[in-house]
């Protein structure tokens, strides 16, 4: 391989349990695969992280945490490599606060060395996303099709955009194509982002959750398996992201 | 179910109790509005919800309270006083103050004080608070008497839960319970005696996944109100019991979960 492109991609939302971590976890998982990118997947979400137990890895010794807090440690030290091929940079059980900045600071060691950064974040809108915020080249903001998330997603975008930053689209998550449910067009021409993908309520997911693995390994026929596939092929293909174009499977 | 309340001639204090999870999404408005809802309109306490979700307070979807006149940052920001944020939610008579949707995420400083100056109109205050472990939601924590910790049956959750007890436990409140939320009984979800056994406190509430709690945001009322008699309905009006009539959890459980050994790996 020649040179990396070394972008980052923070997942995003104000509000908490809208598929986050699921999405940082499976598009990490469908990114090494099945487009052999060098990809690794960062636990942004500092006091309460759950990307290792999506993967299985939540015992990891030198997580994010720990190297950022040792000296001369750089966030190559915190680097795991999953079973899928994904590299992880898990998050520590215990240790709950980095000093704001570190991140930001620390993350150029893996841009320089991947493809591309997978960044997860914490809910709300404290320090924690807006370093995830500040570290990313692109946002993907999540939701579902309710009141509280839409306008979750619209703060979550607020956010990005008064940092300068660009938000690569949103990803509508859990969708049941239940009449309670928003119109999928009415939050489109609300949120006014492009729309990347559209995720299925399926019971493959927590069932995949409590196997702590993603769930494109663990049902890669599901309806959502199928949805996190296209929603890698979306993303490739933002121009956020055209230094992919002949790399790998792209 | 219901009982009357005598009214009280001296100053009475306000219970006040904190709705709490770390992990998003797992209900905790859901919980502190239809709970809120049930203690004033099922069993007749003088109730307060204060919308402490400073970055993204969502108490206004449950209950149709949209576009609140003045809000609790105004309120915490000198603009405005204490009694101008309270509004009553109008098919409940719950009083409600409301966080405000497009102000900036503020600090909680000066939140001491209003739940003072507030408690002694209620029997009830109820605490939604935000699902960022930070600064803004232990302050709010400190306020109360006690912490329902929120929570459903995976790993993500019962990780969060576990942080959210320990930083219930270092403010030096009580915690009540632990609400299960969005229980299917499929043969993946974590069994309760082992989710009790892990965290250390008893789990107070079992309330059923049930589209009707959908359905119900869908319409901005709480499930309490919009299908009372829906497994989730039902359960919710029960757990509002038990802090009405001052019905105490059992005790928590004790042993050692093999689950602490998936999720700390010892």
């Amino acid at each position: 391989m020649s040179e990396v492109c070394g972008k980052v991609i923070g997942v995003i939302s104000v509000k908490g349990g809208v598929g986050k971590t699921t999405t940082v976890s499976n598009l990490g998982v469908i990114l090494t695969r099945e487009y052999n990118l060098s990809c690794v997947a960062v636990d942004g979400n500092i006091s309460v992280p759950n990307l290792g137990l999506h993967l299985n890895m939540a015992a990891a010794e030198n997580t994010l945490q720990d190297v950022i807090e040792k000296k001369g440690a750089t966030l190559l030290d915190a680097v795991h490599i999953h079973s899928s091929g994904l590299h992880v940079v898990p998050g520590s059980m215990s240790k709950t606060q980095i000093k704001p900045g570190e991140l930001v600071a620390k993350i150029k060691t893996l841009t320089k060395k991947y493809d591309l950064v997978l960044l997860d974040s914490s809910p709300g809108a404290g320090y924690e996303p807006l370093e995830v915020i500040e570290c990313s080249d692109g946002l993907i903001v999540l939701s579902c099709l309710d009141f509280p998330s839409v306008s979750a997603a619209l703060k979550s975008i607020k956010l990005a955009e008064e940092r300068g930053k660009t938000v690569l689209g949103v990803v509508l998550n859990r969708v049941r194509g239940a009449g309670d449910e928003l119109n999928i067009k009415d939050v489109k021409e609300t949120i006014t982002i492009p729309l990347l993908g559209t995720i299925p309520e399926d019971n493959r997911v927590p069932e995949a959750i409590s196997r702590s693995m993603p769930v494109v390994l663990c049902a890669p026929n599901s309806p959502a398996s199928k949805a996190y596939r296209q929603l890698a092929a979306n993303l490739l293909k933002t121009d956020a992201l055209k230094c992919f174009k002949g790399r790998g499977g792209v | 179910m219901s009982s009357e309340k005598i009214p009280q001639a001296e100053e009475k204090k306000a219970r006040v109790i904190s709705i709490v999870s770390v992990k998003g999404g797992v209900g905790k408005t859901t919980v502190a509005s239809n709970l809120g809802v049930s203690l004033s309109s099922t069993y007749g306490r003088k109730t307060l919800l204060v919308d402490c979700d400073f970055d993204l307070p969502s108490v206004g979807f449950h209950l149709n309270m949209l576009d609140p006149d003045i809000t609790l940052h105004d309120v915490l920001d000198g603009s405005f006083p204490l009694n101008e944020a309270v509004h009553a939610h109008a098919d409940s008579g719950l009083d409600v103050i409301l966080g405000s949707l497009s102000g900036d995420s503020i600090v909680s400083g000066g939140m001491a004080d209003l739940i003072e100056q507030l408690s002694g109109g209620y029997d009830w205050i109820i605490i939604d608070t935000n699902p960022a472990l930070d600064q803004n939601l232990r302050n709010v924590i400190k306020l109360s008497d006690e912490a329902l910790i929120i929570s459903s049956p995976d790993f993500p959750s019962i990780s969060g839960s576990l942080k959210a007890i320990k930083a219930v436990e270092e403010c030096g409140v009580k915690v009540r319970g632990v609400v299960l939320n969005k229980v299917t009984k499929k043969s993946y979800e974590l069994a309760v005696g082992e989710i009790e056994e892990t965290l250390g406190h008893p789990v107070i509430s079992i309330i059923p996944e049930d589209s009707k709690i959908q359905e119900a945001l869908s319409q901005r009322k709480p499930v309490v109100l919009y299908a009372p008699n829906t497994p989730s309905g039902k359960e919710l009006k029960r757990l509002a019991g038990t802090l009405a009539e001052g019905i105490e959890p059992k005790a928590g459980p004790k042993g050692v979960s093999s689950l602490i050994g998936r999720l700390f790996g010892r």
